[in-house]
């Protein structure tokens, strides 16, 4: 009895590896065929998970971005881009696995993604070995584009925001003296409190008080009735929107007038439906405005409702804007070649996208401006774009 | 008083750190009604109730959809919110625990566990693991009292938490349900011998104890607002701390030892760091543990519920 199962489980792997074989060789087959007409490209982002919101609508606009590129004729005369999208959920070892599958079995000449800072990490070091571009649409942490010399992104990084709020605060508003109030749990966070405080500083403002959280406490009472005692102009809160939520009912539950500012981590509906009268007249940077009003994005925010009957975050502008700028990369290269399409995004110069113009740093970070945009009436409303 | 030197020290007014301790009291009165449910089921029936904390959650969960889906007014909310966790209460101790009431403890404590990890994982299943925000009943303004500014959501969960304690008090002092809850804690065979129903009793002690864990819900809602299924975790163990640190099994002791937590967390974040806050609100745990084992008011392992 026991033999016989045995001899069953070989023959089930056998079988299996059979089919494995002849489904990858046929899938290359089919790749080299058709070879001429499409040029592969992988999207990978969260589209189950805690931070699907932002991976749906990074993928909605590249998307958008694709069928319009291919409706116009596509691109290296006549060729049609086909963009394979995975579900890394977030998770960094899924990523591994999808990194892997796209650039080995699919033969993509490169990638729009992954949407979140971790997965990216872990993207940076295959991207690299393989030397297969990604370009990150919304990975806003400091060190991923240093990881390998195939990463990029179309959003500024963390520590790019900071400075503006901070110069914003003392030359706009006229503002001298400022709280800060950070979560120590988070990479983010510190590096924009680090930022926003050295600029300050430097520009003549003074930091009072820098106090800290824990992601996901409820009590901040402490922390704003020490804030409050020095009375600053300013509190500058850079964290996610559920935390910012409820800072900015309890500083106003004990009666704190000061202007709260923070960074793009505010930039949500739920900013706004937590808050509530609260979130009046705070400020924030982000990556865009939907009220914005040039032609660029009023046209994007149109073809998005019109094909997804919603009005995206900002990861859906900057994820159309990966896309486009990935097949801007692969035209000017001349020919799906991975290396010379990350040569390319390299040199790009004066890229116009949904989120704003920019060229790359030298370490392909664009250098581009930043949206500052402010609660009226319980809506977002643009106040300025500044390019730092 | 070494805080009040220390204040001095750096120049900060009475006024802030008599605000910090109002901030103390407010959250420390959460953590009281919390504590009284562990401590009162340990009391009867020498179990640490593991799913206490996300039962405290339900309540929070209670009061939102009262106050949202039905529109109900804050008093209705906050006594279905007792209610419905009080019912809640009841069954997990007839399903889960009381077929063990004979087993070994640690079988007891591991099922404890077990509810309680479903208890988070049906709410995340069914009110999806995102935050909401709690509706906002009072106003945002504060209340002023020759300088001190609290808010009033802090007023009222500190007014509404003293009632609590004073009911349940009363219940276990002056009622004939109370004597025979501390008839049980003592000696449950001869309680049952003078004709108490011991599984009424302990049914009943359930249902205290999660009442007040659903008051906390609401009035946690109330004062940080926003609600999420895994809330109870972090708050259902200080509580537990709480109610170790005011000796386990004593009444007084669980406000006490709330109280403490609460004032500890505030003045650390005050006159140290916040960034010190969890890590000094438990190391006075094991200091209380290692001089007094028995907590603040734990005399001897007779006086319970």
């Amino acid at each position: 009895m026991k033999k016989k199962g045995l001899w069953i489980a070989i023959a089930i792997v056998v079988i299996a590896a059979v089919v494995v074989y002849f489904a990858f060789f046929a899938g290359k087959e089919k790749t080299a065929s058709s070879k001429q007409e499409i040029v592969k490209v992988g999207f990978i982002g969260p589209l189950t998970g805690p931070a699907a919101a932002y991976g749906i609508n990074a993928r909605n606009g590249a998307q958008i971005a694709i069928e319009a590129i291919n409706a116009e004729g596509g691109i290296l005369g006549g060729k049609k881009i086909e963009l394979l999208i995975e579900d890394n959920q977030g998770d960094e070892s899924e990523t591994v696995n999808i990194m892997n599958k796209l650039i080995d079995q699919e033969k993509v000449v490169a990638i729009v993604g992954p949407v979140t800072t971790g997965p990216t990490t872990v993207a940076a070091g295959i991207a690299g070995d393989k030397k297969v571009p990604i370009v990150s649409p919304t990975a806003t942490g400091d060190n991923i584009t240093k990881l390998s010399d195939y990463v990029s992104r179309v959003c500024f990084y963390d520590s790019y925001q900071g400075p503006v709020m901070a110069k914003f605060a003392l030359e706009n508003l006229e503002k001298k003296t400022a709280a800060i109030l950070y979560d120590n749990t988070n990479d983010y966070s510190m590096g924009l409190a680090d930022s926003f405080a050295l600029t300050f500083a430097e520009n003549g403002g003074e930091i009072l008080i820098k106090e800290a959280f824990t992601a996901g406490d409820q009590d901040f009472n402490s922390q704003l009735t020490k804030i409050a005692a020095l009375n600053p102009d300013i509190v500058y809160v850079p964290a996610y929107y559920s935390d910012d939520a409820q800072i900015l009912l309890q500083a106003r539950q004990i009666g704190m007038t000061a202007i709260f500012m923070g960074g793009d981590g505010w930039d949500s509906q739920d900013l706004i439906n937590g808050a509530g009268a609260a979130a009046e007249g705070c400020y924030f940077t982000t990556h865009y405005s939907a009220a914005d009003t040039s032609e660029l994005v009023q046209e994007f925010l149109q073809k998005y409702s019109e094909k997804y009957n919603a009005e995206p975050n900002f990861a859906g502008p900057l994820g159309y804007d990966a896309a486009l700028l990935l097949a801007d990369a692969i035209e000017r290269a001349g020919e799906p070649n991975p290396e010379k399409i990350n040569a390319a995004i390299l040199e790009t110069k004066g890229f116009i996208g949904v989120t704003g113009e920019f060229s790359f740093d030298i370490n392909r970070n664009p250098l581009k401006e930043v949206t500052i945009a402010t609660v009226t009436d319980g809506k977002f409303v643009l106040v300025d774009k500044v390019r730092p | 008083m070494a805080p009040l030197c220390l204040i001095k020290k750096e120049g900060v007014e009475m006024g802030l750190f008599i605000q910090q301790i109002v901030n103390g009291i407010a959250l420390g009165s959460i953590y009281a009604l919390i504590a009284l449910g562990y401590t009162m089921v340990y009391g009867i029936i020498r179990l640490i109730n593991f799913a206490h904390g996300d039962i405290y959650m339900l309540g929070a969960f209670v009061g939102y959809f009262a106050l949202t889906t039905y529109k109900l007014p804050f008093g209705v909310s906050l006594a279905l919110a007792m209610l419905i966790p009080a019912l809640l209460g009841m069954l997990i101790e007839r399903v889960a625990y009381r077929p063990l009431r004979k087993a070994p403890s640690i079988a007891v404590l591991i099922t404890a566990i077990g509810v309680s990890l479903l208890i988070e994982n049906l709410a995340m299943l069914w009110f999806s693991p995102d935050p909401r925000p709690f509706p906002q009943i009072f106003p945002l303004r504060p209340l002023e009292l020759s300088g001190i500014r609290v808010s009033i959501p802090q007023v009222i969960v500190f007014i509404t938490a003293v009632i609590l304690m004073m009911a349940l008090n009363f219940l276990v002092q002056k009622t004939k349900v109370g004597k025979a809850m501390r008839a049980v804690s003592q000696d449950k065979e001869a309680a049952s011998l003078m004709g108490i129903d011991i599984n009424r009793i302990i049914s009943l002690t359930f249902a205290l104890g999660s009442a007040l864990a659903g008051a906390a819900g609401v009035m946690v809602g109330v004062i940080y607002p926003r609600i999420q299924p895994l809330m109870g975790v972090m708050p259902g163990l200080k509580a537990f701390v709480a109610a170790v640190l005011g000796g386990i099994g004593s009444i007084p002791g669980a406000m006490l030892g709330g109280l403490i937590m609460g004032l500890t967390e505030s003045l650390v974040t005050a006159l140290i760091s916040s960034t010190w806050r969890d890590a000094i609100a438990f190391s006075l745990l094991i200091v209380i543990l290692l001089v007094k084992p028995t907590g603040i008011l734990g005399k001897s392992m007779r006086e319970k519920v």
